[in-house]
């Protein structure tokens, strides 16, 4: 193959562009596909087969291609599995053939081939069946090794994509006549169109075929109503772009291309996963053009007759001499046309006998192509006519079994198409989606002027629907002439005839299946892995289920077609992540205090999406545990400061919010008098704790709920679902505050003289009371809360001077010997204390569980109250809350780790528990412990082993109360 | 006694910025507050207020409110009237949210890479409650140009990631041929 002297419209002769395919320099046009370019440059063979390494050549035009799949190197990284008929040309493009070692001419592995006999379909099932330890070992690892199409990159896909949404009035998917004009009549119409073509260029396939609509060159048409189009504001086109599924709601995936073509794509993104949701969708994606099954049809130079003509046409590539085999009008009146503009035919053979026609070329008539020779590419093919063969030298063998609808679409929601035996395909029915219906050749209608009518009918029928007048529209002329076939599945002759060349599954393989019981089509595609290629069997379902049906006796139509699903065509993981990689995959919630608290070098940890310092390390600090420690010492000698502002805030206001506060949590809320906090803890409705915090009664009717960082969502949701659902009617608002108040912790001996610096004096507050106060003209909130054990205090601002506050307490606190203290020395300060976090609260705990149960009012109901009182939610056999403490307080304890009598193995029948959180307390100069063991409170004082299988850790603990350090609590009350 | 400056939502972000015809600048927080009226208190509401905003609405009797989800309402500015805690619960949120505005051409391409919202169906002004990204966001469209965007404050940085990012690729497109 060559370029032609002239003609091709998608080329710019005029702008050379230099690419690499497996090492070897070539040239090619602006305008060409890698496929275009590659034939132009003589290349026949692109690949080689999945199984028997055959070497392959381009088959189609489009994205339906089998074959041409390549690997293509850009900035050291490599995608695989890349159409090269879809791949546009551009600069410096490196591309390399697939499945092929050391070079797509030389195979090693092309012994496959020879061995052919014995690699029929489901071979491997039969074959590596002993020894049976063999297969993981072995043989699986050699079958992925030899068989497998392209490699998986290694390395992390560095390349830009991006996800979009759009919405219109009407989807148009498919841009040939039928689409243009139905994507024209909406639009006049003033209906919201997108327009969305697979291919770089609109038109369909009049770009490939010529002919003439309304008077002139096809061609030409096309270009005058793209110019209406694009001068409509309310058409959007969208070329390079694949609906690749549908989906409830009028909901379409569609894959756009966006930089995958631009030699230096800079910030343009390679793909676009449009999800694109259309209130009417008109699928206008024509009809694929069927290969046939006969000996020898997968050599290189074998391709489909309307690819022969597309990259005549448009990408002038001069196939040398063609023979053109056909069951159907179309091929031949094809045949006729590229002949007239100069392309050498061989020969037109036809399977029918009852064809007659003028033509330059000889014609065949009951003819059918029953072999081919030529290693690296074709030669000459063996013609069968009446009982006699002869031979014809060729350069490239057109296809044309007939014409597939493109259906796929209609199929994404399980519906089923119907069988046509005018045309001999299946057909989508109308209705078989909600909102979208086929039109043109998608459903069958095969003349240029059927589907320019067919596109105006459907699009008129959505305007209705969408409730918008169709304007009257004149009908282009166009030819009308009737496409006749007579089906050929498979030439009856010797020698393997391939279906599916992605997954080199041939007639036999599907007769082999068929013989050994596999007869349902859905059986057999997956005993012979027909369809199963990225390609999706586009080009081989039809014949392998016509071969089927031939094989067990069946008809077509009673054998049926395997389902379609999504995808249409290979979506590619990048695109479908898009905008979830790195920080895009979760958001980060900082504090005002972030910058801060970076600054002084603390790594941070995430708590829900909300980033926390881990501790503030010093110069000189063996480890983090020493810097934990130093904190953990700021709080029980001095004072410390951590900005709490994560935990959720939520203010409950209204005449019934006291009511409203004693249904959601065990404790009374109405009676807490104004200025004073209290414990509380909210159950789900099963029974078992969902949260625990304070709740402060600011005023009358404001209450202000606060909940653990990592379930204030949970809480809120929670809360509005009971208002919602339980109190309807109640005079309440909730309204999270979270965001507004920055919240700064103040705890240890010194936090009181602290809070003197900062508001003037010390405020007269008693332990868990509230007041707000004012700093400098700042009106603040102050509570007297602790969740270290030590005297403590918590000051909130509006969030604009959380910043400078944290900062300004800091350094007040470093100067009273203290300073900030991190999440690590929190823990350590509740752990010693008892107090609960999420750690122990873990979803499967009920108050009894963690000794809250006096917390549980019986005077009232409450949400969870008749749950939690269930047979098996309290007692003995539940697992409770205890410390433990190491027998050798420098023997590490680990969270995680189970508990087992000392004497007894570490299996679960004998656990009595495991451990929940760990520290070690430089207060008490041992390692601690909370836990959960049965029956653990009546069992303070025992021994058991604790043994972490995990980390390799065993030790000796006793269990005692969870509460370690000062256990009357007069340091926070005092 | 200690003095407090105060920060904004976006210190240290780099706003504004543009990038081809998209401009992304930061609103000095005003007075905002969230008015949710009591049950049955709505009708006493609007005699106080000039009016209450139905779903997506935005107007100004006197002060703006904007509908900001289910019942509840943001009033932007000072001055609400005496009695209002009478019938709604008003919470001070001033120092919650950060807000930007997109202005621009491509300002719908831009937020058609995060939101997923028929922005076509919106009137100018109007309100609504949907994600950015995996942002929560309140999106008030000005007019087809321009887009005041809301996030929690927290959330300040990744919003304005996430724009960048968009508005970059939006800005790259348009060279493409």
């Amino acid at each position: 193959m060559k370029r032609r002297a002239s003609g091709g419209s998608a080329i710019e002769r005029a702008r050379g562009v230099p690419f690499r395919f497996d090492g070897r320099e070539m040239r090619g046009c602006r305008g060409d596909t890698l496929a275009s370019a590659l034939l132009a440059n003589g290349v026949r063979p692109v690949g080689r087969s999945f199984k028997y390494h055959r070497p392959r050549g381009v088959l189609t035009a489009g994205s339906e291609e089998p074959n041409a799949l390549v690997e293509l190197k850009r900035d050291g990284a490599y995608q695989p599995n890349i159409r090269a008929t879809l791949q546009e040309l551009h600069p410096g493009l490196e591309a390399r053939a697939q499945n092929c070692w050391p070079s797509v001419r030389r195979d090693v592995l092309a012994v496959n081939d020879l061995l052919a006999p014995f690699l029929s379909a489901g071979f491997y099932y039969k074959t590596f069946m002993w020894p049976r330890a063999f297969w993981e070992g072995l043989y699986e690892p050699l079958i992925r090794r030899a068989a497998g199409l392209g490699r998986l990159p290694r390395a992390y896909d560095a390349s830009l994509h991006e996800r979009a949404f759009a919405f219109c009035d009407l989807l148009v998917i498919g841009s040939g006549p039928t689409g243009l004009m139905a994507a024209l009549t909406a639009g006049r119409a003033g209906a919201d169109v997108v327009l969305v073509e697979e291919d770089r260029q609109m038109g369909g396939l009049p770009l490939s075929q010529g002919g003439q609509i309304d008077g002139r060159g096809a061609d030409g048409w096309v270009q005058r109503v793209l110019r209406e189009l694009q001068g409509l504001p309310n058409v959007r086109l969208m070329p390079r772009t694949s609906v690749f599924g549908v989906y409830d709601g009028g909901v379409f995936g569609a894959l756009e291309r966006v930089g995958q073509h631009l030699a230096e794509p800079g910030l343009v993104p390679r793909e676009c996963y449009w999800r694109i949701t259309a209130k009417r969708a008109i699928l206008a994606s024509g009809a694929l053009e069927r290969p046939i099954a006969h000996p020898g049809n997968d050599r290189p130079g074998v391709m489909l007759l309307s690819a022969v003509a597309s990259y005549w046409q448009r990408w002038a590539v001069d196939p040398g001499r063609v023979v053109v085999f056909g069951n159907n009008d179309h091929a031949l009146t094809t045949a006729q046309a590229l002949a007239a503009e100069g392309m050498q035919i061989a020969a037109y053979i036809d399977s029918r006998e009852d064809v007659a026609g003028e033509a330059p070329f000889p014609l065949r008539a009951g003819a059918e192509v029953v072999g081919t020779r030529g290693r690296q590419g074709l030669r000459e093919v063996t013609i069968r006519a009446r009982g006699r063969e002869s031979r014809i030298a060729c350069d490239t063998l057109g296809l044309s079994g007939g014409w597939n609808p493109t259906l796929a679409l209609t199929c994404h929601q399980g519906a089923r198409p119907v069988w046509d035996e005018a045309i001999a395909a299946f057909v989508p029915r109308p209705g078989m989606l909600p909102g979208l219906e086929a039109a043109g050749a998608a459903r069958g209608c095969f003349s240029t002027a059927a589907c320019l009518a067919d596109g105006v009918e459907a699009a008129r029928a959505a305007l209705a629907e969408l409730g918008l007048t169709a304007p009257d529209i004149a009908l282009p002329e166009a030819d009308d002439s009737p496409y006749t076939l007579r089906p050929l599945w498979q030439v009856k002759a010797p020698g393997r005839a391939w279906l599916d060349f992605a997954n080199d599954v041939t007639t036999k393989d599907v007769k082999l299946a068929a013989q050994e019981g596999f007869a349902s089509v859905e059986h057999m595609k997956r005993y012979t892995t027909q369809g199963m290629a990225p390609d999706q069997g586009k080009s081989s379902n039809m014949g392998a289920l016509a071969v089927l049906a031939d094989a067990t006796g069946g008809s077509i139509p009673g054998t049926g077609t395997t389902t379609f699903r999504p995808p249409f065509v290979p979506v590619s993981i990048g695109a479908l992540g898009a905008g979830a990689r790195g920080k895009g995959f979760r958001p980060e919630r900082r504090t005002t205090s972030d910058t801060q608290v970076r600054a002084l070098g603390a790594p941070m940890i995430e708590a829900g999406l909300w980033y926390r310092p881990s501790y503030f390390p010093k110069p000189g600090d063996p480890d983090w545990r020493t810097a934990c420690n130093r904190e953990v010492g700021y709080v029980r000698k001095a004072v410390g400061v951590c900005d709490v502002s994560t935990l959720g805030k939520i203010a409950v206001q209204g005449p019934d919010a006291g009511r409203f506060l004693d249904f959601v949590y065990t404790g009374t809320m109405s009676r807490l008098a104004v200025g004073r906090v209290r414990y509380g803890l909210m159950l789900r409705e099963d029974g078992h704790v969902m949260d625990d915090g304070t709740c402060a009664r600011l005023g009358e009717q404001d209450y202000l709920v606060t909940t653990t960082t990592a379930a204030a969502g949970e809480v809120m949701r929670h809360l509005e679902f009971v208002q919602q659902a339980f109190c309807r009617g109640w005079q309440l608002r909730l309204c999270s505050v979270t965001e507004q108040w920055a919240q700064m912790a103040i705890a240890g001996p010194l936090a009181g003289e602290l809070l003197a610096h900062v508001l003037g004096e010390v405020p007269d507050l008693p332990f868990m009371g509230y007041q707000p106060v004012q700093v400098g003209p700042v009106a603040a909130r102050l509570f007297r809360i602790s969740f270290s054990g030590e005297r403590g205090y918590e000051l909130a601002v509006p969030a604009r001077y959380g910043a400078d506050l944290f900062r300004q307490l800091v350094a007040l606190a470093e100067g009273l010997g203290g300073g900030a203290y991190g999440m690590e020395a929190l823990n350590v300060l509740r752990i010693e204390k008892g107090f609960l976090t999420h750690a122990e609260i873990d979803g499967f705990v009920t108050a009894f569980d963690l000794g809250l149960q006096g917390m549980m009012s019986r005077k009232k109901d409450f949400i969870g109250k008749a749950a939690s009182g269930r047979p098996g939610l309290t007692g003995a056999e539940r697992l409770q809350l205890v410390g433990l403490r190491p027998q050798d307080p420098t023997a590490e304890l680990t969270a995680g780790a189970h508990l087992y009598p000392r004497e007894a193995p570490a299996k679960a029948t004998h656990g009595q528990g495991h451990v929940k959180s760990v520290c070690y307390s430089p207060t008490l100069g041992t390692w601690l412990g909370l836990a959960l063991v049965t029956n653990g409170r009546a069992r303070h004082g025992e021994m058991l082993r604790l043994d972490d299988g995990l980390r390799g850790n065993r030790c000796e603990v006793t269990l005692c109360d969870p509460v370690f350090f000062d256990p009357e609590g007069g340091r926070m009350r005092d | 006694m200690i003095e407090l400056s105060a920060s904004q939502p976006f210190a240290g972000l780099h706003l504004p910025f543009s990038h081809g015809a998209t401009r992304l600048s930061a609103i000095v927080p005003a007075r905002m507050t969230m008015i949710a009226p009591f049950p049955g208190k709505t009708e006493a509401l609007v005699k106080l207020l000039g009016g209450f905003p139905a779903p997506g609405e935005v107007f100004e009797p006197h002060l703006r409110l904007v509908w900001a989800g289910r019942e509840q309402a943001l009033a932007f500015g000072e001055g609400l009237p005496d009695g209002l805690e009478t019938c709604a619960s008003l919470n001070d949120q001033s120092d919650s949210w950060a807000g930007a505005i997109l202005e621009g051409e491509d300002a719908k391409a831009v937020l058609a890479r995060l939101v997923a919202m028929d922005l076509r169906a919106l009137p100018a002004p109007s309100s609504a409650r949907t994600m950015l990204g995996h942002l929560p966001l309140l999106l008030v469209k000005e007019s087809e140009a321009e887009f005041q965007l809301w996030t929690y404050r927290s959330m300040a940085g990744s919003l304005k990631n996430d724009l960048d990012q968009a508005m970059r690729s939006v800005a790259a497109r348009r060279a493409v041929t």
